[in-house]
């Protein structure tokens, strides 16, 4: 059972000029089973990308622990492969340079990363694309090659901060399917920060939405529409009365924090 | 508009010329060349402005660096009369075909030394186990033209040193350092530094036998010295006084030292080894057919540059504005 | 073939002139042909509209090396190679004529009499009022006063007219005969001449250090020639013409007698010292102003009228003789012309301090002619050239003679019967001092390399040093807090200020002037490597942590390529700055390296080596910039575009 647990996550940063503390996360807990697909929805300063850092290792909680299939989070690591929104890629190395990047590192034979490159390109739908400098992609493709870079190392739980914040409509529509079929074939779990209500709504299997000062989930929903995306076109999934009606109910929500927020500042 | 413009720019840039072919011609004024720190009884004259008293003109003094910035200033014609210009810059002014004569002679002075390094076991006797060793020496310098004199006279070849061109103040400190073997070395500080580590390789005496030493000329633009004899004579005149009147008193000291922006011990002691000959003597000795001035001058020619045409420096050599 | 071209560099200059306007004017053809096809779709600022234009480079070489043939005169010795040696006749009639020209308005707006009376007129009023009163009694200043009005009085009778004796007239008379002479001769032209074997054999303009031949090489050369030979008669004959009024006889008589009655007085002592003195001093003043005046310069101000317009006239006739020369000469020689000095004619103006390109390349093939017995090199070291380096030297260089000294064992003795038998402790000495045969390699020997190799050393330890450095103290709070005042301090001062302290420490030896371009390379390596490194996006570094890369891994793999085109610009920097600063480091004690015969020139004024040294580091620094620009386009595609 490799789960992800948070257990009383507090997380805690002290202002250098004036000493005060900002409490970014209170008590979080929850527990994502294997093969969960959540998405984090939140107002700007509700802590969520603290709480994806701290998960993949880059923080270290002020108290609480964080740990997955029974291991505590301690660091970065292999089995918690992470998705930027920019890709964050290597700009210097060609497409499969990049993608074989973890498997390098840890010094795997090359004939074997080539088959694994291959294969991961050609689900990502970049085969044929392994020799192409980075900087020549589009947007979109610089994203596959993230995915597909995260995916070659066979990770437990896949964490994308914003991933597809920067794409254009389409792109975005496009890649939010992949993401889906890639959860269904490869049954990772998968964490997924957002700021876009229909994304979380489109993609999360489950939904936090999250409250900042302190940074807390405010609600937590389970949602049908990503098994339903992987059967129907999303566009359709829009347009159902349900989807509308859960949109805007975290619409106001959030709307009513950011106005409590406007208000206090 | 534009017109005018034009007309303009011609007028001043015609005005321009004009002023500066005109200038080249009044001699309002005279702009002579010194050296700091090399002491010479005439600068009592400078200070008490005898010689615009005399000249009947101001006299614009400049000090320079170097007898090669001496040369340079002449040739653009900001100055008219360099005092006490060294006789390696001179020689190599001429051979690059410089419009300058040599009117008189300022400081005769001991040839700069050459210091072998102590402990080396080497002197005039033994000069030949130079051979293979490492010299500092400031190229094309009175210090290198007496180096090249006391090679040939001492009978070593200099083709078998390794000749390194440095300052006289790094030059001493590579001596001391040891990584030379023999400094050639000019200017009192660098040679008090030099003397404390390392032995001349000849004595004063023998550099009087063997005929090296040095002196410093008075030098001046042709141009000048046609147009302006009554005041080159003048000039010369006014220095001849300046010498004979030298008796080293402590005022005469302290006002020259002054002058010189140096201490009065180091004056004194810089001064006791300078001789400054009367016109007589420049006249009989340096400015006669085959006089000191020519051979000097041609043999520094020929160390520097191969060139062994002496008679074309000596026709540069005016002893006339002496008489 | 390099004698051929030396010899015949002035018409090579012809054809390269010509080729090169013609390169200036095609190029602007197409640059402009070029810009009017792309000026609609083009915005003014845009970078983009920088690339290409090949055109313009050929145009702005071609307009740098016009403008520098013209100045250096290169131009008009191509196209007039006889021009400096006639232009030289001329300058010799001036050199002779210019004593008289310099005492007439001709030459100096006024007559120099006048001059000469307003000077000492100046000087005499201001020693009369200077007079010391307590010094001198009444009676004696009574005297005084009389004996400067008497002084006064020579200039007085110099300058009546009347009063010019009749030897002054006719011998006057006689130089204006005389002038009118050389004038009718310059105008009568130079057809029956012709210049003499032993001129024609001069070497030509520019190709030995003698710059101009002296002797006349034209029909028109040698008439001025000849004019400035009886000019120079007529010169002497001037300067000797005085003008001794009779009445200044008695008064000359006077004054003497006078002047050393008063020197008399002082000399018996009655005074006390500091009186004496004061008298001499005046008396000298006095005495002075008399001896110019009773030389009798002075002259009639219309006497010498006749002169005047002589010297005019025969400048006229220069004119006429000189006929297109002169016009030659304001066109293709900008400056001051010849000069014709004591000994020999120099080129003034910009020519005199800026070479001519062909005379550049020639000394620049003479130095790199590595027969040194055949004149090439400089003080005896090539400019570029290999030789045999003894194995054996290297050796002894790296191994330390300690280790024989260490060896068990004492040194050989020499035996009874006057024989050395070298142990192995002696032979191992010798091997750590190099003093065996290990064979020889060839090395690449000379100035040039001596400086290329400081700098690429200079360069390369820095780069090895300076970039680790660096990108340490980009991303780590210990290196940066720890490095920085260090690095911070040094950095600011210029190169040669460690020069005093480089001999003591390093010596007269590479090791010194690589230290110094050291010091300069490195510290531009660590600013730029660690400014690359502390730019690495955070995302990047922890997207290659959650791909399992080790801190070492992301340092190697990571911060190095990201910091990768400020450390090539860096280096491309340092480049630069290391070539500027060789000058200098090669003035620590010099042996070799371009520097060291920059420095030497200096001194000898030898303005052609100075621009040819000037030239190769210009080249070299260009050259190794455009290899870096090639390594910075092949190494770093994606700069600007990540």
């Amino acid at each position: 059972m490799a789960d992800l647990v948070c257990e009383d996550l507090n997380m805690a940063f002290t202002n250098p000029q004036n000493g005060a503390v900002v409490e970014a996360l209170k008590d979080i807990n929850f527990t994502l089973k294997k093969g969960e697909l959540l998405t984090v929805l939140g107002p700007s300063g509700c802590g969520k990308t603290t709480l994806l850092n701290m998960i993949a290792g880059f923080l270290n909680p002020t108290s609480g622990a964080a740990s997955l299939g029974g291991h505590l989070i301690e660091g970065p690591g292999l089995e918690r492969g992470m998705v930027f929104q920019q890709g964050a890629l290597f700009e210097w190395l060609p497409v499969s340079k990049n993608v074989d990047f973890g498997l390098r590192m840890k010094n795997t034979d090359p004939a074997e990363s080539q088959k694994l490159v291959e294969k991961w390109l050609d689900i990502v739908g970049l085969q044929g694309f392994g020799d192409t400098p980075t900087y020549q992609l589009s947007g979109g493709m610089q994203q596959r090659v993230a995915l597909a870079r995260c995916l070659v190392n066979d990770p437990e739980v896949i964490l994308m901060d914003e991933p597809l914040g920067a794409l254009d409509a389409l792109t975005r529509e496009k890649m939010q399917s992949l993401v889906l079929e890639l959860w269904k074939e490869t049954g990772k779990t998968i964490l997924i920060i957002t700021h876009s209500v229909e994304e979380a709504l489109l993609l999360g299997e489950r939904l936090f939405v999250m409250a900042p000062r302190p940074g807390r989930v405010h609600k937590e929903y389970n949602l049908p529409f990503a098994e339903r995306g992987l059967k129907e076109s999303l566009r359709d999934i829009k347009q159902d009365a349900a989807f509308g009606e859960v949109r805007e109910e975290i619409l106001t929500m959030i709307w009513d924090m950011e106005e409590e927020i406007m208000g206090r500042g | 508009m534009r017109k005018s413009f034009k007309k303009t720019i011609l007028a001043s840039a015609s005005a321009a010329i004009l002023a500066v072919s005109f200038a080249a011609n009044a001699a309002d004024k005279v702009n002579a060349a010194f050296f700091l720190e090399w002491a010479t009884p005439n600068q009592i004259a400078k200070v008490d402005k005898t010689y615009d008293k005399a000249m009947g003109v101001p006299v614009n003094w400049t000090d320079f660096k170097t007898g090669v910035a001496m040369t340079e200033a002449m040739l653009s014609g900001d100055i008219d009369i360099s005092y006490s210009q060294g006789l390696a810059p001179f020689v190599t002014a001429i051979q690059q075909g410089a419009p300058l004569k040599m009117i008189g002679i300022a400081v005769v002075y001991e040839a700069n030394n050459c210091f072998v390094k102590n402990g080396l076991g080497i002197n005039s006797s033994n000069a030949s186990e130079l051979e293979g060793k490492t010299v500092a020496v400031p190229l094309n310098t009175m210090a290198d033209y007496a180096f090249r004199r006391y090679m040939a006279a001492l009978k070593v070849d200099v083709s078998t040193l390794k000749i390194v061109d440095q300052a006289p103040a790094d030059g001493a400190q590579s001596l001391a350092d040891g990584l030379v073997q023999m400094a050639c070395i000019f200017g009192g500080a660098s040679a008090k530094a030099a003397g404390e580590v390392g032995t001349p390789i000849m004595t004063k005496q023998q550099k009087i036998d063997n005929g090296i030493g040095s002196f410093d000329v008075i030098s001046v633009t042709e141009k000048f010295a046609t147009e302006n004899p009554e005041l080159v004579r003048t000039f010369l005149e006014v220095t001849e006084e300046s010498n004979m009147a030298w008796k080293a008193t402590d005022a005469q000291i302290a006002k020259v030292a002054k002058d010189a922006g140096m201490k009065i011990e180091t004056t004194k002691a810089q001064m006791a080894d300078f001789m400054f000959p009367s016109s007589k003597d420049q006249l009989e000795q340096y400015f006669s057919k085959g006089g000191i001035a020519a051979s000097a001058a041609a043999s520094l020619g020929l160390v520097f540059s191969g060139d062994s045409d002496g008679s074309k420096i000596a026709k540069t050599l005016d002893g006339s504005f002496l008489k | 073939m390099v004698e051929w071209f030396s010899d015949n560099r002035a018409n090579l200059a012809a054809v390269i002139v010509l080729f090169l306007v013609a390169m200036l004017i095609w190029s602007f053809y197409v640059g402009r042909k070029q810009a009017a096809l792309t000026a609609k779709d083009e915005v003014f600022g845009d970078p983009q509209r920088t690339r290409g234009g090949w055109y313009w480079s050929v145009c702005g070489v071609a307009t740098l090396l016009l403008v520098w043939f013209y100045f250096s005169w290169g131009m008009g010795r191509a196209y007039f190679p006889n021009a400096a040696n006639e232009m030289c006749q001329v300058a010799k009639l001036e050199e002779v004529v210019s004593p008289i020209k310099a005492a007439l308005p001709i030459g100096s707006r006024y007559y120099k009499s006048t001059l000469l009376v307003a000077r000492n007129s100046t000087q005499l009023d201001a020693v009369q009022g200077e007079l010391p009163v307590d010094a001198f009694t009444a009676d004696e200043q009574a005297e005084l006063n009389e004996l400067i009005g008497k002084v006064r009085s020579l200039m007085v009778n110099a300058s009546d007219p009347k009063n010019l004796s009749r030897e002054a007239t006719g011998k006057l008379d006689q130089l204006v005969f005389k002038l009118n002479a050389l004038s009718t001769e310059l105008r009568a032209g130079s057809a029956n001449l012709s210049p003499t074997a032993k001129a024609l054999a001069q070497p030509k303009w520019g190709t030995t250090h003698i710059e101009i031949s002296i002797l006349p090489i034209t029909a028109r050369g040698v008439l001025f020639d000849n004019v400035a030979t009886k000019a120079k008669e007529v010169a002497t004959l001037f300067v000797k013409i005085r003008n001794h009024p009779p009445a200044n006889v008695s008064v000359i008589t006077d004054v003497k007698a006078r002047i050393s009655a008063f020197k008399a007085v002082n000399e018996i002592g009655k005074f006390d010292e500091r009186k004496t003195r004061t008298r001499a001093a005046y008396i000298k003043s006095v005495e002075r102003i008399f001896r110019r005046l009773d030389d009798g310069t002075i002259f009639p101000a219309n006497s010498l009228d006749g002169v005047n317009s002589a010297i005019a006239g025969l400048d006229a006739a220069r004119d006429h003789a000189r006929g297109n020369l002169g016009t030659i000469q304001s066109i293709l020689f900008p400056g001051q012309g010849v000069v014709k000095s004591r000994t020999q004619c120099t080129e003034q103006g910009s020519a005199r301090w800026l070479p001519k390109p062909t005379d550049v390349v020639a000394t620049f093939l003479r130095l790199s002619n590595p027969d040194i017995d055949g004149g090439g090199g400089y003080k005896g070291i090539p400019l570029l050239w290999w030789k045999w380096l003894p194995v054996a030297d290297t050796v002894g260089f790296l191994v330390p003679d300690w280790i024989a000294d260490i060896w068990p064992g004492e040194y050989a003795k020499h035996g009874s019967d006057a024989t050395i038998t070298p142990n192995f402790k002696d032979k191992l000495l010798n091997f750590a001092r190099g003093k065996v045969y290990l064979g020889v390699i060839p090395v690449l020997d000379g100035h040039l390399w001596d400086s290329v190799f400081r700098v690429l050393v200079a360069l390369g330890l820095g780069i090895f040093l300076g970039v680790p450095l660096g990108l340490f103290m980009g991303v780590s709070r210990f290196f940066k807090s720890f490095f920085d005042p260090l690095i911070e301090l040094y950095r600011p001062v210029p190169p040669l200020a460690w020069a005093p302290l480089i001999l003591t420490i390093f010596g007269i030896t590479d090791d010194g002037k690589i230290f110094l371009l050291f010091m300069v390379a490195f510290a531009i390596m660590v600013i730029s490597a660690r400014t690359g490194s502390s730019g690495t996006q955070l995302s990047k570094i922890r997207a290659s942590h959650s791909l399992g890369a080790s801190d070492r891994q992301i340092m190697w793999n990571v911060i190095l390529p990201n910091a990768l085109p400020e450390i090539l610009t860096g280096i491309r920097i340092a480049i630069g700055v290391c070539w500027g600063t060789l000058v200098a480091a090669e003035i620590l004690a010099g042996t070799t390296g371009v520097g060291f015969i920059e420095n030497i020139a200096r001194t000898v004024s030898d303005y052609e080596l100075i621009w040819v040294t000037i030239l190769i580091m210009g080249l070299l620094g260009l050259m190794f910039d455009l290899i870096m620009r090639w390594v910075i386009e092949k190494t770093i595609p994606w700069r600007g575009k990540g």
